[in-house]
């Protein structure tokens, strides 16, 4: 018999968007249940630069994404530190841009109530050794980063605590509606193919790139532009705060710091494909080349990796030949009550990771109203558990740099790690890079028949360092299989897919130290480990 | 003034110089780094990551058939010289054979030390672990053993090799821990206390990491198969593997002893060149820059996996004289003293980034024994 289940709100996409409107549920008590087509996150959420925006990229094309992101980035840096740094960050002016934009963009971001202040140019390059000694005028901004691997996991942690329901690698197959109310969603399990039935008065539509694709199984119509952009990942953290040119928005003007590693982006071009994860060489060359402007050594420095996603830009009219840059970077909330007839249907899309609270708070708003709650929002105040723990794990036989890495990791968790790496063999370091102990990622396999490295590395940093899981990811297979937590078959298609996952990224920045490891990876899998007939298996 | 001058100290350049110092040539070997045996497994393939016979192998590769008496004549050179430094290599290139690897899977290779012994196809095997050791997981690898051969019965034990060892240790440290005789009986009396436990007493074939002792790898492999009473293998796989430091070092020791000139932590930063003829190479050590003069030159310096190569944003580059090179960093037009020794000929010849054994150390003995006859020598010619 087809499973079937009832409650209050089905939330679709497991992004940081309805991991967000998940737990604004939960905290205002109604039923919610989330269901995601792959991992927590696997698309947009964690395919961005992981800044916490102050606003002032937007101060002059878009104001009122501008004050929405400033007056988040206050209340996120308060209510969710486990997943900040406060790093700040700088404007940069450069020799060839816009005069006339810099007078505009203070000006607004004075207006806006964004403090921005001027900073003498050998103070900056004296914070910022790598900044270009071109640059004329610096000003700094309260920028932050975000890690949005940690920011998902533990805002839907926070859900699930407050009596919400996940459901990940679910996708849903169709939208029920009664004439003209939806009443639930129908969804499948990706991984064994059963079908289940949620039954809900309201349904809400938080799945990004892929929200056209929903609205039309509910046969509403929506235009949303896929605007993929490219990012890579140097070997380490050259700069302090985030860095910004100082321009009108384009391509290729960010540097934003995130732990040991800088990320750099991004690009813009549209694309109809929501899967679309493709990277292009010539693309990332361009983006280079600009990002010469304010790193004039950027094409010494060595790449470990690049990666895309799409931002999903909502679009009142179709309107063709849009770039995507002049779209607003606003959030779009759409009741599709109103606007299409089919009561229950909310689509909220657009916006940014720095608004993802602002875009949960507002879309709840709306179903409190239409549930007749009146249930107020209280993310504002209510705060995620910090990361940091006081613990320093003294019980463990612990590696120095993973001791430090847990005190900055396990937070809440604590206990719960203390516990575990008291066997001797938890304490083992398994990735040497981000200095992952076997606790940690013992804790994150599920044990359900369906290892996926990529869900460990989500939850753990495992294979994120310059080797780029060559002998984690090796390791993690094997110890899975010695500890009971999963299958050999599994484990052998989980390290395939896994490799070949890391491959695609490095492949595209593959010059110097990067192809060369590159190459050792597939080295040691394809020839030592002899794991070449395995891939040729997979491929029949 | 040197005859020969070789550029790196991988199993090509090694070779090359070996071979040369005992042709009576007065040879210089130039290192930097650490030579990329220490990442390899130490056995050698033909065709990397695929089975393939002698014939497919000399196509794929810039041989001719009728050089088939020399590559057999250049592996039996290797396999003396191996032996002579007292870690003899078996195998036919004709007949590869099916080997087990560090994940259990298995692949074939051409030549194998003691220390390895071809896959049989039924029995009982035992793959043992260390506990201490995370590159070396026994169930995962029996499991992948036993899905390879089904007819074979496959268990998997672990055993703790330290006393109260608290660290993680590399195949490499295993070895160096198992060069130790108490550290040796222990291992055996926990080995036979797991079977017993397990009531396994039929086993015939036990697969180790390759750590199977470093210097005293003779010593091991005998008390391990005369305790165990049945034959005993390394499974290489992960890097460091013993089974190819071993080989490194006594190559190592054979050319210093042998009389080779080495230039240790020197990098090649160019060459002198004059009417496509190089008179000598420049190169940078620690404290103080000078130039190599020789008469003949070989680059060994790998290919994009050991450095000879470098992959730019505009194509391939040559790292050590600053060669041309066409869209698959083969040398275009290389000077008329130099050879090619192994991947340094261009990414054309590797398969899964590297070119195997055999290729390296056919390509070192045509490069050293061409020198004898016309100067483009060799036999890729």
């Amino acid at each position: 018999m087809k499973k079937a289940l009832e409650t209050e709100v089905a939330v679709i996409g497991g992004g940081v968007t309805g991991t967000g409107i998940l737990r604004d549920l939960a905290l205002r008590g109604i039923k919610a249940v989330l269901v995601e087509q792959g991992d927590l996150g696997h698309g947009t959420s964690t395919r961005n630069h992981g800044l916490l925006h102050s606003g002032c990229r937007y101060a002059v094309r878009d104001p009122e994404a501008a004050v929405e992101s400033y007056q988040e980035n206050l209340i996120l840096k308060r209510t969710i530190p486990g997943s900040i740094e406060q790093t700040g960050g700088l404007f940069v002016k450069v020799p060839g841009d816009d005069d006339a934009y810099v007078r505009r963009w203070l000006d607004s971001c004075g207006k806006l109530g964004i403090p921005v202040g001027e900073i003498p140019l050998e103070q900056a390059f004296r914070e910022e050794p790598y900044l270009t000694k071109e640059a004329q005028a610096v000003y700094q901004v309260p920028d932050g980063t975000i890690d949005d691997f940690t920011l998902l996991i533990d805002v839907a942690a926070d859900a699930v605590a407050h009596g919400a329901a996940l459901l990940t690698y679910h996708e849903v197959t169709g939208i029920m509606t009664e004439q003209n109310h939806v009443s639930g969603i129908h969804v499948r399990d990706t991984r064994n193919g059963e079908e289940q039935d949620i039954y809900a008065p309201i349904v809400i539509n938080a799945a990004g790139p892929w929200g056209m694709n929903i609205a039309k199984m509910a046969g509403v119509p929506l235009r949303i532009i896929n605007n993929k952009g490219m990012l890579v990942v140097f070997s380490h953290r050259f700069n302090k705060r985030v860095i910004n040119r100082l321009r009108m928005p384009g391509d290729g003007d960010i540097f934003v710091p995130a732990h040991d590693v800088t990320i750099f982006g991004t690009t813009g071009k549209n694309t109809d494909d929501p899967n679309d994860f493709s990277l292009n060489r010539e693309e990332m060359e361009q983006m280079l080349t600009t990002g010469a402007d304010l790193i004039p050594e950027i094409h010494q420095m060595r790449l470990i990796r690049a990666y895309s996603g799409s931002r999903p830009l909502y679009q009142k009219t179709a309107g063709k030949g849009s770039s995507g840059r002049d779209v607003t970077r606003g959030m779009a909330l759409l009741d599709h009550g109103e606007r299409d007839g089919l009561d229950g249907l909310i689509t909220i899309t657009g916006g940014k990771l720095t608004t993802f609270r602002l875009m949960a708070e507002r879309t709840v708003d709306l179903v409190c109203k239409k549930l007749g709650s009146d249930a107020q929002c209280t993310t504002r105040e209510a705060a995620l558990p910090s990361r940091k723990s006081t613990d320093s794990f003294s019980g463990a036989n612990l590696a120095p740099a993973a001791r430090h890495k847990l005190m900055n990791w396990a937070g809440v968790r604590t206990p719960e790690f203390e516990t575990s790496l008291k066997d001797r063999e938890a304490a083992n370091v398994v990735c040497e890079c981000e200095q992952v102990t076997w606790a940690e990622i013992d804790a994150a396999i599920p044990g359900d028949g369906h290892l996926d490295l990529g869900d460990i590395r989500r939850r753990t940093r495992l294979g994120m360092g310059p080797c780029q899981g060559t002998f984690c990811n090796f390791r993690t297979a094997a110890l899975a299989v010695e500890h009971g937590k999963a299958g050999t078959r599994e484990a052998d298609c989980a390290l395939m897919r896994g490799v070949k996952e890391r491959r695609k990224g490095m492949g595209v920045v593959a010059t110097g130290e990067t192809a060369k490891q590159l190459q050792l990876m597939q080295t040691i899998y394809q020839v030592s480990l002899g794991f070449g007939n395995e891939e040729e298996k997979q491929h029949v | 003034m040197y005859d020969v001058v070789v550029i790196g100290q991988g199993l090509s350049g090694m070779l090359a110089a070996i071979w040369a110092r005992g042709e009576g040539k007065r040879t210089a070997m130039i290192m930097s780094g650490a030579g990329k045996i220490m990442q390899s497994t130490g056995v050698l393939d033909l065709i990397p990551g695929s089975r393939g016979t002698l014939d497919e192998w000399m196509k794929q590769y810039p041989f001719h058939s009728e050089n088939k008496a020399d590559v057999l004549q250049a592996v039996a050179k290797f396999k003396a010289l191996t032996r002579e430094l007292g870690y003899p290599y078996n195998g036919d290139v004709r007949e590869p054979v099916p080997v087990v690897t560090g994940s259990g899977h298995i692949k074939e290779t051409a030549l194998y030390p003691d220390t390895v012994t071809p896959v049989p196809d039924r029995g009982h095997a035992v793959v043992v672990g260390f506990q201490e050791l995370p590159d070396f997981q026994p169930l995962f690898i029996s499991k992948n053993l036993q899905k390879e051969r089904p007819l074979m019965t496959v268990d998997a034990i672990r055993i703790p090799l330290g006393e109260d060892s608290q660290r993680v240790l590399t195949q490499l440290d295993a070895a160096r821990l198992l060069d130790q005789k108490e550290v040796r009986a222990r291992c055996l009396r926990r080995i036979s206390g797991q079977l017993a436990d397990k009531g396994i007493s039929q086993a015939d074939f036990f697969v180790f990491p390759s750590s199977l002792g470093n210097e005293a790898w003779a010593q091991t492999l005998k008390q391990f198969s005369e305790g165990l009473g049945a034959r005993v293998t390394e499974a290489p796989g992960m890097p460091p593997n013993a089974t190819a430091i071993r080989l490194n070092d006594r190559l190592k020791l054979k050319a210093i002893r042998s009389g080779v000139r080495l230039y240790a932590d020197t990098t090649v930063t160019g060459a002198d060149i004059e009417k496509n003829h190089i008179r000598s190479v420049r190169v940078r050590m620690a404290n103080r820059a000078t130039d190599v003069a020789g008469r003949q030159f070989v680059l060994a310096t790998g290919g994009i996996l050991g450095g000879g190569l470098e992959v730019t944003p505009d194509g391939i580059r040559e790292t050590a004289l600053h060669l041309n090179t066409d869209g698959d960093g083969r040398p275009m037009n290389p000077p008329d003293n130099l050879f090619l020794a192994g991947a340094s000929g261009g990414r054309q010849l590797t398969r899964h980034g590297i070119v195997g054994g055999v290729y390296s150390l056919v390509s070192s003995y045509a490069s050293v024994f061409g020198l004898r006859k016309t100067v483009a020598g060799g036999m890729a010619k």
